[in-house]
């Protein structure tokens, strides 16, 4: 009897052991700390134990609110631009941003839009050193290559013609594609806690535009912006959300 | 320090990107793709036909559904003319009236929309297919380029 209830005693502690770890989620900024200072705790001379590091690796949920501002200002743009980046090793971010952008623009009569959607893929990588183990803010350079499928409109549009009657059309559309890089310098700093703001500069040169050549090069393209120039700078003002996920542990060479 | 100066250079060169955005200023030109046609005369010499630059005096020339508008009106030695293709159709036909004779030219073609800017419009590029004649007074005509853009210059030969 004796033994069997041992043997529950051992079974319920395991049990418990087990549901504890599993839950306890060490996402405080001392318990972190406290990890990061066990990992560059150096090693006793003679002992050769495997030195452990540990990275952040984290998700970032972005928000790019330069064209909800531009958009206040004048009301020929709109869209939503989202972003989600992810710590593949350390000081590498990899990236994807997608969004869907609207514009129009008038003039004696004569209307164009603009409609589409695009999708970025690339990575970043983190420049300079954080000050202390609290610095979160991060510098990078990063690069992408970029794609968007997209519409373009024009209304009551008149053509004309020295000798014949002008006609005016009420409206023809037209389906185009863009491929294009950009490379982008910019800066997330912790504003709150896991919440980030951040601009970046982005150098754009488009590569490639297919689809219907009635407006080829396209006025507008969807997350490049108005592409009368191969090369285009433009910016981002991004808001972003950190998730912190577990953190991951990499053998270092053994300290010798 | 080091930092400040990276600041500054970032907005410096965020202000240069957008004021180079905004200092953009389009000049527009007239769009108008017209097939420009050129005037010969053929000159036979020792057995061998000379074509030669000519310059052809027109009583006028207009339209087959706009009689009452001329293209030209006693026109004195041309060298070259512009036949303004009619954007609502696929096909525009001129009557070309010199010497006191009358000869027809219609032009077949197709068109392609073009969107130059919000500001500066719309045009048609053409493509033409074919081209029938009468030859009362024209001898011959030649299409050297089909394709009608803005920039053309010779698309088609008469000859006289």
């Amino acid at each position: 009897m004796s033994t069997r209830l041992k043997i529950f005693k051992c079974f319920i502690s395991i049990c418990l052991l087990l549901t504890t770890s599993a839950f306890a989620q060490q996402t405080n900024v001392e318990l972190d700390s406290e990890r990061m200072k066990k990992s560059i705790t150096p090693i006793k001379e003679g002992k050769a134990k495997k030195q452990k590091t540990f990275f952040r690796r984290d998700i970032k949920f972005g928000w790019d609110v330069s064209n909800l501002l531009i958009g206040a200002l004048s009301s020929s743009r709109i869209g939503v631009d989202l972003s989600i980046d992810y710590t593949l090793k350390e000081n590498v971010f990899g990236a994807l941003e997608f969004g869907n952008n609207r514009y129009k623009e008038q003039n004696d009569g004569i209307q164009y839009l603009a409609q589409g959607n695009y999708l970025k893929v690339g990575i970043d990588s983190k420049r300079g050193k954080a000050k202390d183990a609290f610095d979160r803010d991060i510098f990078y350079l990063g690069a992408r290559y970029a794609f968007a499928t997209f519409e373009q409109r024009i209304e009551n549009y008149q053509i004309n013609s020295s000798y014949w009657p002008s006609i005016i059309e009420d409206m023809a559309s037209f389906k185009n594609q863009a491929h294009w890089m950009e490379a982008i310098l910019g800066f997330k700093v912790e504003a709150m806690k896991n919440t980030y703001l951040g601009l970046g500069l982005r150098f754009k040169v488009m590569f490639l535009q297919t689809g219907n050549k009635t407006i080829l090069p396209a006025t507008y393209v969807p997350g490049f912006g108005k592409s009368g120039e191969t090369i285009v700078i433009g910016f981002n003002y991004s808001m972003y959300y950190n998730l912190p996920l577990n953190y991951s542990k990499r053998n270092t060479k053994r300290a010798n | 320090m080091k930092l400040k100066k990276l600041n500054l250079t970032i907005i410096l060169l965020l202000g240069f990107g957008i004021l180079s955005s905004c200092l953009k200023n389009e000049i527009c030109s007239p769009l108008l793709a017209e097939p420009q046609a050129e005037f010969f005369t053929l000159q036979e010499n020792a057995g061998i036909i000379d074509t030669i630059p000519a310059s052809i005096n027109f009583d006028s020339i207009y339209g087959l559904t706009l009689e009452n508008q001329n293209l030209i009106k006693d026109a004195l030695g041309l060298n070259t003319i512009s036949f303004p293709l009619n954007p609502a159709e696929i096909e525009t036909a001129f009557v070309v009236c010199a010497a006191g004779k009358k000869d027809t030219i219609r032009f077949f073609y197709e068109k392609q929309l073009l969107f130059q800017s919000v500001k500066c419009g719309v045009y048609y590029t053409y493509t033409i297919t074919d081209i029938h004649f009468s030859t009362n007074l024209l001898k011959g005509l030649t299409l050297i380029k089909p394709e009608v853009d803005v920039n053309s210059t010779e698309n088609i030969q008469m000859f006289y």
